[in-house]
């Protein structure tokens, strides 16, 4: 899971100099959250929609025709850019990219090869990344363990367990929070477990006999 | 991976926690910053942090200054061209100074500290609730180049910038009037180097002023402290700081705040902001205006009332800008742009208030009159 793989690769950019209403068309035309400002093959900054709306919310407030003369006339992207914004490498793995995100609290992510933007990583991407993940376009039915300690051999005999009832496994997730997170320490975890089949419930059954308590299921509708 | 650090660090550098900031905010400062900041931006930062109503800004500090010179790499032309000047020869020396100028203000400001300066006039914007807020560049020297009310005047301000590419014109404009040519004489005169004198430039949020000028905790012409004396006119008080016009005039009595004198003169021009072009411009008064009273009394009775505060905060008395913003509510809209120690009077030694001390009844009772600081 390399970033240069899932992220939207040659990205609109936008020059510095460009005029901030044509930004925010360029924006809104396309659906984007964020375009990175290259002046020169160099990333200077990154124009988000939030901040453009921001400034049009400030600039209608003043309910002032000069002023908002000045917003569609005169205000330029630079006046607007975040300077140096947060970026990944091309070469990073997607995990590196959601820890990025999550720890600074941003959702545009320019994707730099060297000093060139190839790409960037919004909500879009991310968006298609979880649904990669669980095979949204799947309809996948699907219970959730209760928390327990995993030991080697658990995700194989769970996985057996789900196979003998009838179920086709299609992917096992053990889920555990950030905050817990250390590798030297044995940490209980949610298992998700997604798979096709006809009745969820008797997988259910098969499990909890088995002592895997499911605090959820769900069965998929074709 | 990479280059999250390196944007951990270059936020690192470019805030407080770095040993020499190129840019800080007014509240990172207080009056004793003044080799980093200048007088003008410290003393912004020690009214803020005194509770005083200022416009929010930052600077560019002495670091930052030395950082454009190294980029721009032409101290050694400069001093190239000073060399050898007589200090006195002003036509020499002017030309010099234009040709400095000229030079200082074409260099480009590196990416790295554009990036800074404008980050920060960014987040002053949204601080401000106006996309590219409107500010005042004004330069700040510090205390060894250009010492106190001789050069006050001729440091530049620039009034109502708007735009990153603006303001960055003007910075460089702020730091070149460190070569104008009566800064070189002086400096010449005094032997200071010239590599060695630096500038600061502060950049805050423009008040939107109805009316603003100046104000004294002592009274200009004869040194009565129990007075506050306030001049003011409509616009932005550079017309009053300049003397280009004559203000409307108030003596308040420091204590019961009341007015004790009121003269209201026939105000001809104010200084304003074009709209529509978004510039600062010099316009005529209206006639119908010229001869009303431009502050409003409760307005007075409030300024005198912060103007006292800020006396009792520097202990002494106080040479005060101020402005009353058109934009905001009655109590919220007096603003204070610059406060400075009087020199004039507050320097000159007092007469002793009875002479002599024959005997001791005689020096406890001239002291008593006196008044003595214990702490």
């Amino acid at each position: 899971m390399i970033v240069r793989n899932w992220m939207k690769a040659n990205p609109m950019v936008i020059d510095s100099d460009t005029l901030l209403s044509e930004a925010k068309r360029i924006l809104t035309e396309n659906n984007l959250h964020g375009l990175p400002v290259v002046d020169n093959g160099r990333l200077r900054g990154l124009i988000t929609r939030a901040n453009c709306l921001r400034a049009a919310h400030f600039a209608l407030r003043t309910q002032n025709t000069d002023e908002l003369n000045y917003f569609s006339g005169r205000l330029k992207v630079k006046d607007l850019m975040v300077r140096n914004p947060t970026t990944i490498d091309a070469d990073d793995t997607m995990e590196h990219c959601l820890q990025v995100g999550q720890e600074l609290g941003v959702a545009q992510l320019p994707v730099m090869d060297g000093d060139q933007v190839v790409g960037i990583i919004s909500a879009n991407e991310v968006f298609s990344l979880a649904a990669h993940f669980l095979g949204a376009w799947e309809k996948r039915s699907g219970v959730t363990l209760a928390p327990m300690e995993l030991k080697p051999g658990m995700i194989g005999a769970i996985t057996d367990i789900v196979e003998s009832a009838g179920a086709e496994v299609q992917a096992i997730y053990p889920i555990g929070k950030p905050e817990d997170i250390n590798p030297q320490e044995h940490h209980r975890k949610k298992v998700i477990v997604r798979f096709h089949c006809d009745n969820t419930q008797i997988v259910v059954k098969a499990l909890e006999d088995a002592g895997y308590p499911v605090i959820e299921s769900v069965q998929a509708r074709h | 991976m990479g280059s999250v650090s390196a944007v951990e660090e270059a936020r690192a550098g470019a805030g407080m926690s770095g040993t020499t900031p190129l840019v800080c905010w007014f509240e990172e400062v207080n009056k004793d910053s003044v080799a980093l900041v200048g007088g003008k931006c410290s003393s912004l930062g020690e009214l803020i942090n005194a509770g005083v109503r200022v416009p929010p800004g930052f600077a560019l500090t002495t670091h930052g200054y030395a950082q454009f010179m190294r980029d721009a790499g032409i101290q050694s032309e400069v001093n190239g061209l000073l060399e050898g000047l007589d200090h006195q020869d002003m036509d020499k020396l002017e030309e010099a100074s234009r040709v400095i100028r000229e030079m200082i203000e074409s260099r480009p400001i590196s990416i790295e500290l554009e990036d800074l300066i404008a980050e920060s006039y960014r987040k002053l914007s949204v601080r401000s609730c106006i996309p590219a807020v409107p500010v005042a560049v004004r330069s700040s020297a510090t205390a060894e180049d250009l010492p106190g009310a001789s050069f006050a005047g001729q440091q530049d301000t620039y009034l109502w910038i708007r735009g990153v590419d603006s303001v960055m014109h003007h910075v460089r404009r702020c730091i070149s009037s460190l070569y104008t040519g009566r800064a070189i004489a002086y400096r010449m005169k005094m032997g200071f180097p010239h590599e060695q004198v630096a500038i600061s430039v502060g950049i805050q949020k423009m008040a939107n002023s109805l009316t603003a000028g100046v104000m004294f905790t002592i009274h200009p012409t004869n040194g009565d402290r129990s007075v506050i004396v306030i001049d003011s006119n409509f616009g932005f008080g550079e017309s009053v700081v300049s003397g280009e016009v004559t203000p409307d005039h108030f003596v308040v009595n420091k204590v019961a705040l009341d007015i004790m004198e009121r003269t209201i003169s026939t105000k001809t021009v104010c200084y304003t902001v074009d709209q529509r072009e978004q510039k600062s411009v010099a316009m005529e008064v209206p006639f119908e205006r010229q001869n009303v009273q431009s502050i409003i009394d409760d307005e007075i009775t409030e300024l005198a009332w912060m103007g006292k505060k800020i006396e009792q905060h520097y202990g002494r008395p106080m040479d005060i800008e101020w402005a009353i913003d058109k934009d905001l509510p009655a109590a919220a809209n007096i603003f204070i742009l610059q406060a400075r120690p009087e020199t004039y009077w507050s320097e000159k030694p007092k007469p002793p208030a009875s002479a002599g001390a024959a005997s001791a009844m005689e020096y406890i009772v001239s002291s008593l009159i006196a008044g003595k600081r214990l702490s």
